[in-house]
């Protein structure tokens, strides 16, 4: 490389790190296998995962929800992080740039949706649960009996808006920081949660109560297995639209799978969930704050309680990274400072902290249906990459906005792409109602989540086979030719 | 106006650049052409990619068959 390139190279790294510009494999963020597993496991693990381990428990059976839950999450998270992360790892492209190649210079705003509604949506479910543990907690201890003091939630929820803005307005720097403190600490509040709920009754006896037969989702036990492994499936695949913004910042090889399902997956969600639903047979109440007071004491209680929240702080500071960074695709939002995003993108945030009930209710229901919105979508962006491209692909078309890109398909669409992401959610709610509850017949052996996936990878590669036949659409024949051609870029 | 010939981008690139080139773009133009730079081509994240497939398979694997596993022993 020319000194003048590796001018560029260093010039350009800070910025590129807080933007959308693609980031050289010299200038990634996550080196080392702890740094990369202390964000992975802030990314997976939240406050809001201890409500997950009440459904967990709901299956019926808490054994076989837990190791369900376990199963989903192993079993999907490696093809989803494939799918999502792959091109992003290697050319280090946000994840809406790299879906262009699948679904198109202007149909990969469909993934640009998904993304913000998907990372604003938790994160502000987040705001949301903290603003009101922190209500529990200070009802608890100053006002028993009564009822939540809604300013003081709202107070709660607004501050956490402003440390998150303060935490973020200088880049991801800080993200790596506080992830390395609210990592830990998390598993600690984990391990504790675990110790107090198994003072007085033992795991193993924790591990056969049951939720009462009238009050669980099945009896069958292939089917509360089944369950469980379609909620783990389900969480692993939120991880869609959040990967690539990771793997765009790990550097090694073997850093993009094993220390992000450990951490994500195993370890963020699967042992916090896990916690959460043992405490919530010990207790039978799934309010975190509620039942930890209770174990714990007023004053031991309280401290884990506050740390809990001060820990989400790592969860919402990864989620509204990568939100920032996503709605750069946006030329309005590209040409402003990082700090001015951030704090736009957190605007929203303090409705919610005069609204948290309102949104813990409506957002989390909307937000049940992640896994038939990613299904397919994950589907097409693995068999675009890995399959049909062979792993080749032309970042500068990436960012060609005109039918000059190699990607325009048909007016900037790849409407097949687009088909068979509708496709994969029809298939996923045909196996699975995430609302209802309700099953198809196949679901007790298969869940919803991997059919649907499987389903559209055929489909899309055998739809996608006759295109390349037929047509010179998308850029799969030719890229010696398109590599050289000269193309104007821009963001 | 920018002059084109200050944008100090050595060697064959595959850009079409002119002086009415934005701040953002520019950036975007010299990102890429140190994506594809020789260093770049050598660095970790180009090189080829079994191992990642291979990991990602084998946890795929492991949960199909605790899966099946935990199925048929209940």
């Amino acid at each position: 490389m020319s000194n003048s390139n590796t001018d560029v190279s260093g010039q350009i790294s800070r910025e590129t790190l807080a933007g959308r510009l693609p980031v050289a494999g010299s200038a990634r963020l996550y080196t080392g296998f702890g740094t990369l597993l202390n964000a992975a496991v802030a990314l997976g693990a939240a406050s809001y995962n201890y409500l997950f381990g009440a459904s967990v428990a709901a299956v019926g059976s808490t054994s076989l929800g837990i190791m369900g839950y376990v199963i989903g999450l192993m079993m999907t998270l490696a093809p989803m992080y494939l799918a999502s992360g792959m091109i992003s790892y290697r050319h280090g492209v946000d994840p809406v740039d790299a879906a262009k190649s699948a679904l198109g210079t202007r149909g990969s705003a469909l993934l640009l949706f998904m993304i913000l509604i998907t990372t604003l949506g938790w994160a502000f479910v987040l705001v949301a649960m903290t603003g009101q543990a922190a209500g529990r907690l200070q009802q608890v201890l100053m006002n028993p009996g009564g009822g939540i003091d809604n300013t003081f939630v709202a107070t709660v929820s607004i501050a956490m808006l402003v440390l998150v803005w303060l935490a973020l307005r200088k880049g991801p720097a800080m993200m790596a920081l506080m992830t390395r403190f609210t990592s830990p600490a998390v598993l600690i509040i984990a391990a504790v949660l675990l110790y107090l709920i198994t003072r007085d009754v033992s795991l193993s006896t924790l591990w056969h109560t049951n939720v009462p037969e009238s009050s669980a989702y099945a009896t069958d036990p292939l089917l509360q297995l089944a369950y469980g492994v379609e909620f783990g499936a389900s969480n692993a695949l939120t991880i869609v639209p959040f990967f690539g913004g990771m793997a765009r910042l790990i550097h090694k090889r073997k850093h993009l799978i094993t220390p992000c399902l450990l951490g994500a997956g195993l370890i963020g969600a699967g042992f916090t969930t896990a916690v959460g639903a043992l405490a919530s047979v010990a207790t039978g109440s799934t309010e975190p704050a509620e039942w930890v007071v209770k174990t714990a004491g007023n004053g031991l209680g309280s401290v884990i309680v506050i740390v809990l929240l001060l820990a989400n702080l790592g969860t919402l500071v990864s989620f509204f990274y990568l939100a920032g960074v996503s709605v750069q695709q946006i030329r309005f939002f590209a040409r402003m400072r990082w700090d001015v995003i951030i704090a736009v993108l957190l605007l929203p945030g303090v409705f919610v902290a005069f609204e948290t009930d309102w949104l813990i209710a409506h957002v989390m229901n909307w937000l049940a249906y992640n896994g038939a919105m990613f299904a397919g979508i994950a589907a097409v962006l693995f068999t675009d990459y890995l399959l049909l491209r062979r792993q080749h692909i032309l970042p500068a078309h990436l960012f060609v906005k005109s039918s000059e890109s190699a990607y325009w398909y048909w007016g900037g669409v790849n409407w097949v792409a687009i088909g068979v992401v509708v496709l994969g959610a029809a298939s996923y709610l045909s196996f699975f109602n995430p609302m209802t509850l309700e099953v198809g017949s196949s679901f007790r052996y298969l869940g919803a989540a991997m059919p649907s996936f499987f389903l559209s990878i055929v489909v899309y590669y055998a739809a996608m086979r006759l295109v390349i036949a037929a047509t010179n659409k998308g850029g799969y024949r030719g890229t010696a030719t398109l590599a050289t051609k000269k193309v104007a870029v821009g963001l | 106006m920018r002059d084109a010939s200050s944008l100090h981008l050595i060697g064959d690139h595959s850009f079409l650049i002119d002086e009415s080139i934005g701040d953002l773009d520019l950036d975007l133009v010299k990102s890429l052409v140190a994506l594809e730079s020789a260093e770049n081509a050598s660095d970790e994240t180009r090189q080829p990619t079994r191992s990642i497939i291979i990991s990602a398979a084998a946890w795929f694997i492991a949960g199909v068959a605790l899966w099946a596993l935990v199925g048929f022993s209940i």
